[in-house]
């Protein structure tokens, strides 16, 4: 792995994010995903913060005073990048 | 335009055909839209009084519940859907009832504008005249969330009326004001309606357009909502630790074990034990009740006088199985305290918001079967009384979620009546050695047959998404309603179901059908099972109540041994759901996938049982 790589901020799936960590969804994968998740209020651009992953199971996402879970499959749909740790 | 009748005006010169007639219906067409959950179907419930019918809708197998609500306005229900782009079945079904309606009452919920605004926002955008019903306000207070309806009805354009349907709560003014509807604010820079759906067809400009619309929801939602509760309380960051502390997978797991076990301390000891028996022991049946005769004894009295005792209609309507002593005595007796006992307990869970943090935990493990974090409340209902669950089951996203939860219910979950009869009778089968071979047994066969499922039928389930609601002591009002409604609600679906089943079992005694076909089964229970031929009144029984065939083996249990008393057990559970929850299935279901399951489910219990018999025999663990 080069230098340049590591300073840029890598896309991860939310799947992999951390806890306690604040991302941007960059992008969502899957098109229907994406127009699923759209309807739903979570879309490309928008920041959220992870509040607690379930092992195996559902990733809860924070947005102000709303706790959503997610399902892992969707998560592995979205692509986000850490703006704040 | 629809309340005419109009025939179609052509050009062309007459043909020989006769000029075709549109005949339209004269109603007006209100259509019932919404997110799924949003209690739309209460406002149908509501509206429409008794002259329902339920059909599929055409090409599909998805109910849409019709009714009148006067003499000129018909109404429809449609599934709810987060938005219409016809991802599903349910989303198709929407659409078209959508587009095609002269009128749309709009359900949102108070408690998640921000995403139920993008459906209504597309149908404002699609031009159609609204109403809309924001709904869940009490919910939305107990939240601490002030929604600006004045300034939302502004913003929209549509008139808009605040509601709680489980208490009917502005209702009569939603349906005093249908006239009013009116066609909203579109976004500004949206293509023309008329061009909308086209375009929303392709993806590229599905993706620009949903991005817009869903922008400018998000401003709109902003601007009319305001969380009011004061962060940093002790009492909100209390409710925020407790709410990640059950996130945690091993204090999820105890936590679960003290719930199931109150449950059983509750429903199993207290409802289903102590108040059955003063219920249907002493009000119904009169025991030990002193100089009180008891219901179904003074019932059997009036008929005795009407029709003489022995008689064939004295047998279907005041015998053992009487449509008016069984099943008033199984509704009212049992049915009753027990349904009502688990909607408190459930409702519960629910508004202190615990229940929405076990449907996260197990929603990796419901996956695997093809279901998602939702199903577990069909599932812990199905603990209660499968019928209740089965119905509850419409909570599920999509159709095939709905059949692998029905299926799982109906085949491998035991009711509470059964429960009862079950622990006495595993004490009887060897105590924990008994009980763990049987859980054992019924998970293996809940996890084979939901993952068959999951393979066998097309398409994928959803994956989860949902929202949790805050921890908070919940509130007894809330739980007081809930309870009762959700209650009524089922004795008034259920209720005349017990009584077809308690008619037709009656009927096949009176006319000693019922014998013939013990008779028939009796050997084949013996071949099959290694199970003494009586055993077949026991699983007759067990179709009209489960108790009754787990009560029936009490009987047999010191004639048979270990071995064949929890092959019997297992196969009372496997085997056929009761007649009402068949029934229940049916309605719910189909007819034909009701008849499969049913198929299924013999050919399930009869098969484990056969293989758990002779695996006994061989390994003979049990004496």
């Amino acid at each position: 792995m080069s230098p340049v790589e590591i300073s840029m901020p890598q896309p991860v799936t939310l799947e992999q994010a951390k806890v306690g960590d604040t991302f941007r969804i960059v992008r969502i994968t899957d098109p229907e995903t994406a127009t699923m998740a759209m309807r739903l209020g979570i879309s490309e651009g928008e920041s959220l913060d992870v509040a607690s992953r379930v092992p195996g199971g559902p990733v809860v996402i924070r947005r102000g005073a709303i706790e959503i879970a997610l399902g892992r499959e969707l998560c592995r749909q979205i692509e986000v990048v850490k703006i704040v740790s | 335009m629809s309340m005419i009748i109009e025939p179609e005006i052509s050009t062309q010169p007459p043909a020989e055909q006769p000029t075709p007639v549109k005949i339209v219906t004269g109603k007006k067409k209100v259509v019932l839209a919404g997110n799924p959950n949003v209690g739309k179907s209460l406002f149908f419930n509501a509206f429409t009084g008794k002259y329902v019918n339920v059909s599929n809708f055409p090409g599909t197998t998805i109910d849409v519940p019709k009714g009148d609500m006067d003499e000129h306005t018909r109404l429809m229900d449609t599934p709810g859907v987060y938005g219409l782009s016809g991802m599903s079945d349910e989303e198709r079904v929407a659409e078209k009832a959508i587009l095609d309606a002269d009128v749309i009452i709009n359900v949102i919920s108070a408690i998640s504008l921000e995403r139920d605004l993008f459906l209504t926002q597309q149908m404002l955008d699609y031009g159609k005249p609204m109403i809309i019903a924001v709904n869940q306000m009490d919910e939305a207070k107990a939240r601490n969330l002030e929604i600006d309806l004045p300034k939302l009805e502004k913003l929209l354009g549509v008139p808009m009326f605040p509601t709680v349907a489980v208490t009917r709560e502005g209702l009569e003014q939603v349906k005093q004001s249908i006239n009013k509807a009116k066609t909203g604010n579109a976004i500004p820079d949206m293509p023309p309606a008329t061009e909308l759906q086209a375009l929303e067809a392709n993806m590229a400009d599905r993706m620009k357009i949903y991005g817009l619309r869903r922008q400018h929801v998000n401003a709109i939602a902003r601007q009319v909502v305001t969380d009011t509760s004061r962060p940093g309380t002790v009492t909100q960051l209390l409710s925020q630790r407790i709410g990640q502390a059950l996130l945690n997978p091993f204090i999820a797991f105890i936590s679960m074990l003290a719930v199931l076990f109150a449950l059983y301390q509750v429903i199993g000891i207290w409802v289903a034990g102590d108040l059955v028996d003063l219920t249907e022991g002493k009000l119904m049946l009169g025991q030990n009740a002193g100089s009180w005769p008891g219901i179904v004894p003074l019932m059997q009295g009036v008929i005795g006088h009407v029709f003489p005792k022995g008689s064939f209609f004295y047998t279907v309507f005041g015998g053992e199985f009487g449509v008016l002593t069984m099943s008033v005595q199984y509704i009212f007796g049992v049915l009753f305290p027990l349904v009502l006992g688990f909607y408190v307990y459930i409702s519960i869970l629910e508004d202190c918001g615990y229940l929405p943090r076990i449907a996260v935990i197990s929603d990796g493990l419901l996956n695997r079967i093809g279901l998602n974090g939702r199903a577990v409340i069909p599932l812990i209902l199905g603990l209660g009384c499968v019928t209740m669950a089965t119905v509850s089951t419409r909570v599920l996203t999509s159709n095939r979620e709905r059949t692998i939860a029905s299926t799982i219910l109906a085949i491998t979950i035991p009711c509470s009546a059964q429960m009862g009869v079950l622990i006495a009778l595993m004490a009887k089968a060897g105590g924990l050695n008994a009980w763990m071979a049987y859980c054992v047994i019924l998970f293996t066969v809940l996890i084979a047959l939901g993952s068959v499922l999951n393979k066998m039928l097309p398409g994928r389930s959803s994956s989860l998404i949902l929202d949790l609601p805050p921890m908070r002591v919940p509130n007894l009002r809330n739980i007081a309603k809930k309870t009762w409604v959700r209650t009524v609600i089922f004795l008034k679906e259920a209720a005349p179901l017990f009584m077809l089943g308690s008619l037709l079992v009656a009927v096949l005694q009176a006319t000693h059908m019922l014998e013939a076909i013990q008779a028939t089964l009796g050997p084949a229970i013996r071949a099959v099972l290694l199970l003494p031929a009586e055993t077949a009144q026991v699983f007759i029984m067990g179709l009209v109540r489960r108790d009754f065939g787990a009560a029936g083996l009490y009987f047999m249990a010191d004639s048979i041994s270990h071995a064949q008393l929890l092959t019997a057990l297992i196969v009372i559970t496997l085997f056929v759901p009761c007649f009402a929850s068949a029934t229940v299935l049916w309605k719910e279901r189909g007819i034909k996938e009701g008849l499969t399951l049913l198929a299924g489910s013999w050919a399930i219990a009869f098969g484990v049982g056969a293989l758990v018999a002779r695996l006994l025999a061989l390994f003979p663990v049990f004496g």
